[in-house]
């Protein structure tokens, strides 16, 4: 990738150029004249008045198109069009941005030490093994000992889907590999929409697949705990919908997802022998980004990738804000059932007179029954 | 890619990225979103 160039406020070369200091305003609008008046590239009137040396200006034009790159990776809207002009100045100019920076952008979020700091390198390699899709999510032994016996009494298929439903690894594997873009008309956010775009067998031979490549997690505890978490939220946000007359459906999957980031990223790190004790610590702080970039990565959808980045907060959801307080308040009555109330509160977009807490607490019991017979 | 022209909705950024870099794509991704315009992405054997 060459380089990427943005009207979006604060994107603008001049504009971005003030805000890092190294650019006045006067400076800058005596600056677009010239090159207006010269018929030259705004950047050309840079390096001809020496305001920049050709080093520093490919450094601060390259920070910025690896910003805009990083922001654009995370819009869930919009439309796309590809076309195969190249204007020449583009082959000709000095600049190359990096997915890998851009990704590593939007893990590191706010957290600006992060860029100074050893964190800064080891969420580089994340960015990079998400961005070449050199990492694997694990597979709990349980899981694949159910499968395998499905198989091996040739149970109906739908028992084995009924399986992939219930977990996070299988059911966002299956949908990454629906939702390739080899053909862009479909795209399915849950494994009820897969199935209506794809027979049973097609999809059953996705699961195979997986079966083929799958690794056990490292921390196998733990990331059953994580995952018998992620089917409770799901089975309490599909009944939380069903309260507020919300697709069941999508808020079971999204609650699925909500905290595969996760899981991913516990992997990640201990595959970069990061130290057990610096784990819970780095998982907290950069899971929800992890998790947001993989449903991206694999294309799961935009409401599920909102509700991953902003469950633990739902104020800052721009859209689909009715969903993401479904798997805050999902998340919460599981978390912390005694607060039932304040997580309530919370929540600015779900109709509140429509809820039932009492109800949804008393159907935690059958939840747990259904979660043991997976896990 | 079949059609070379879609919604974001449908497929992310960096599922375009994915299939141009295997696809060994030569162009411009131009990208609008409530009138932002990302106006090209130059991409050559991504």
């Amino acid at each position: 990738m060459i380089y990427i160039t943005s009207n979006k406020a604060g994107e603008r070369v001049g504009e971005y150029l003030i805000q890092r200091g190294d650019l006045t305003r006067t400076w800058a609008g005596f600056l677009l004249k010239d090159s207006k008046r010269n018929g030259i590239a705004f950047t050309t009137s840079l390096l001809k008045k020496n305001i920049f040396n050709k080093t520093k200006l490919e450094d601060a034009l390259s920070d910025l198109a690896n910003t805009a790159l990083a922001d654009v990776l995370s819009w869930t809207n919009g439309t796309f069009e590809f076309s195969d002009k190249l204007p020449q100045q583009a082959l000709d100019g000095p600049i190359r941005i990096s997915e890998v920076q851009a990704m590593q952008q939007l893990l590191q979020g706010n957290d600006s030490q992060s860029a100074v700091d050893k964190t800064g390198e080891l969420l580089r390699n994340i960015a990079q093994k998400i961005s070449s899709d050199n990492f694997s999510l694990p597979l709990l032994p349980n899981i694949m000992l159910k499968l395998e016996a499905c198989w091996e009494d040739n149970t109906v298929d739908g028992q084995i889907l009924k399986i992939v439903r219930s977990d996070q690894v299988l059911s966002a594997f299956l949908l990454r590999v629906v939702n390739a873009a080899v053909d862009s008309k479909k795209h399915a956010s849950t494994i009820k929409q897969a199935l209506e775009l794809y027979s049973v067998d097609h999809l059953i031979g996705v699961v195979h697949a997986q079966l083929a490549c799958a690794q056990p997690p490292k921390h196998k505890d733990t990331v059953s705990q994580m995952s018998q978490h992620a089917l409770r939220c799901a089975c309490l946000a599909e009944q939380i919908a069903a309260q507020l007359g919300e697709d069941m459906e999508m808020a079971f999957i999204c609650g699925l997802f909500h905290n595969i980031g996760k899981v991913l990223l516990l992997q990640l790190l201990v595959d970069e022998n990061m130290p057990d004790e610096q784990l819970p610590q780095l998982v907290t702080k950069y899971s929800q980004n992890t998790g947001a970039l993989l449903s991206r990565r694999w294309n799961l959808g935009p409401v599920v990738h909102d509700c991953i980045k902003f469950y633990a907060q739902p104020q800052l959801a721009r859209e689909h804000q009715n969903m993401v307080e479904i798997i805050y308040l999902s998340h919460m009555l599981l978390l912390k059932p005694n607060e039932a109330e304040n997580a309530v509160q919370n929540c600015t977009h779900v109709r509140e007179e429509l809820l039932n807490i009492a109800d949804l607490n008393s159907n935690l019991a059958l939840i747990d029954e259904v979660v043991a017979a997976i896990y | 890619m079949q059609k070379l022209n879609g919604t974001l909705d449908v497929t992310s950024l960096a599922e375009i990225l994915r299939l141009c870099s295997v696809q060994q794509k030569t162009g411009a991704l131009n990208l609008v979103r409530a009138g932002i315009k990302k106006r090209s992405i130059f991409i050559m054997a991504c």
